[in-house]
């Protein structure tokens, strides 16, 4: 599974760091998300498909969302 | 456990949507019909008072899921209509189009519709600002030299106010209330907001509302808006009107369904407002377990959460409802952020920098040393150690769920 955090849609809510703590956080400047891994092991799977469920401003995008084999997360800051 | 085969949804904003996804990513596999009054595709609602409204997001930003997302919910859509009638005991929403849907559960999500002056929305250059439509008309007229004036300095009001005036319209906020937000944030939050709002520019006129809006024409009852008369008699000129006295929730159709209504839709601490029936949104009044009362929140987090809680419900041993109320808004630079409740009396300390700054957070006691509720002013990652406070009050011990587990939805009604 991939995930991309399109970070120009972050409020900075908090969401996803309260959903899977180890694999986000927020920028010390502005509260914006952080990754703390690229590439979380798969216990983290269902905190990451939470967090993704729980955003509130739809900055995570999913793909290859059947291959549960690896996860990937990767931040985009230029999405227009 | 029944068989679930058909779940309606009644409405596709952020929380219809949500309960719908929810559902499949909780494996359900039976039939789910969404019932959408809008036609254009499912879309969020907080940028339209801010990125879309200063022309910086491009309308298809807003939208809530991609097409191929949608694609992949399997859902029914019924666009463009409303429910007509809801019979609870038959099972059976009616639609505006004369559709009659079963279901073996129903959700309602209908959201709100704002409210209007009593007069005046017939000029031109009056708007209101709930739908993407709405925000993108009223982008076409905030031209740098405009007179804006916003009716109503709640949230909505003063978003819209700091967009306009960083598009270098002359913009005046007329709000009733001596101070801006005293109801959410309190008298010292609320004067904060207010001078950050006038040090930018904005002019604002408190303690007075609105009498009418006056016309070019047809001795001021026609053609377009040039001025906006008080309560006294003063009037302030105006090219553009935006009116933002909040908004109700949408439910004339269901008068007749025996539903409870009052401020929304009445449900018990599971979201349930009558067997099989339960509401999520800015409709839903709820029964919050921790809170101890009904609560109806407008907050674009809610939707998401308690979108979340109807689908678990639905599917499994139903749960109490009782979040952390959060909500944030955005005013020129500031991004301010708020979690749980503050009543009118509750006590503010400033824990961290000072109101002066440009970032500090304040924290709402009450009874002395409870923590109810925090605010981050541009400090959003401060917020959350405090936001584990008060999670550890507003877990429900075991005792509380187990009397919560004895309400039965027919105590709502």
């Amino acid at each position: 599974m991939k995930v991309t955090a399109l970070r120009n849609r972050c409020i900075a809510s908090g969401a996803c760091v309260l959903a899977a703590s180890q694999v986000f956080d927020q920028r010390e400047s502005d509260g914006v998300v952080e990754l703390l891994q690229a590439h979380p092991s798969l216990d983290q799977l269902k905190k990451v498909q939470q967090a993704v469920a729980a955003c509130p401003s739809q900055v995570f995008v999913v793909e290859e969302e059947d291959d549960l084999s690896e996860l990937t997360l990767t931040t985009n800051d230029e999405e227009m | 456990m029944r068989n679930l085969n058909r779940i309606v949804v009644i409405g596709a904003g952020a929380a219809g949507l949500t309960t719908a996804e929810t559902l499949r990513r909780l494996g359900f596999g039976g039939t789910i019909v969404m019932v959408d009054a809008e036609t254009a595709l499912p879309y969020d609602r907080p940028p339209l008072s801010k990125q879309v409204l200063a022309g910086t997001w491009a309308p298809e930003k807003v939208l809530l899921r991609s097409p191929v997302a949608l694609e992949k919910l399997a859902l029914d859509w019924h666009h463009g209509v409303q429910a007509s009638h809801l019979d609870v005991a038959g099972h059976r929403v009616s639609l505006s189009d004369g559709k009659q849907l079963d279901f073996d559960v129903a959700v309602i999500a209908t959201g709100l519709s704002p409210r209007y002056l009593a007069g005046g929305h017939h000029l031109q250059g009056v708007f209101v600002l709930r739908t993407l439509d709405d925000a993108l008309a009223l982008r076409q007229e905030l031209v740098a030299g405009k007179r804006l004036v916003v009716v109503g300095g709640g949230f909505l009001g003063l978003e819209a106010a700091a967009t306009a005036h960083q598009l270098g319209v002359e913009v005046e906020v007329v709000e009733p209330l001596p101070i801006c937000l005293e109801g959410p944030l309190g008298k010292t939050i609320g004067e904060r907001v207010m001078q950050l709002q006038t040090s930018r520019g904005v002019r604002l006129r408190n303690g007075i509302g609105v009498r009418r809006l006056i016309g070019d024409q047809e001795q001021g009852n026609g053609g377009s808006v040039n001025a906006v008369e008080l309560e006294d008699g003063s009037r302030l000129a105006a090219d553009v009107v935006l009116v933002a006295i909040g908004a109700q929730p949408n439910v004339s159709r269901l008068e007749d369904s025996g539903l409870r209504l009052q401020n929304g839709i009445v449900c018990n601490a599971f979201c349930e407002a009558a067997p099989d029936i339960y509401a999520a949104g800015d409709v839903a009044n709820w029964y919050h377990p921790h809170l101890g009362r009904q609560v109806r929140l407008e907050h674009r987090m809610n939707a998401t959460e308690q979108g979340q809680a109807v689908a678990r419900n639905i599917l499994s041993e139903k749960q109490p409802f009782a979040p952390i109320p959060f909500f944030w808004s955005d005013q020129f630079d500031v991004k301010l952020q708020m979690y749980g409740v503050a009543s009118r009396g509750a006590e503010l300390r400033i824990v961290e920098g000072t109101l002066d700054e440009d970032r500090f957070v304040a924290a709402y006691y009450e009874e002395g040393e409870r923590l109810v509720a925090v605010l981050g002013w541009n400090s959003p990652r401060q917020l959350l150690s405090y936001r584990q406070q008060l999670l550890a009050a507003y877990t429900p011990s075991q005792e509380a769920n187990a009397v919560l587990a004895q309400q039965k939805v027919s105590d709502v009604l």
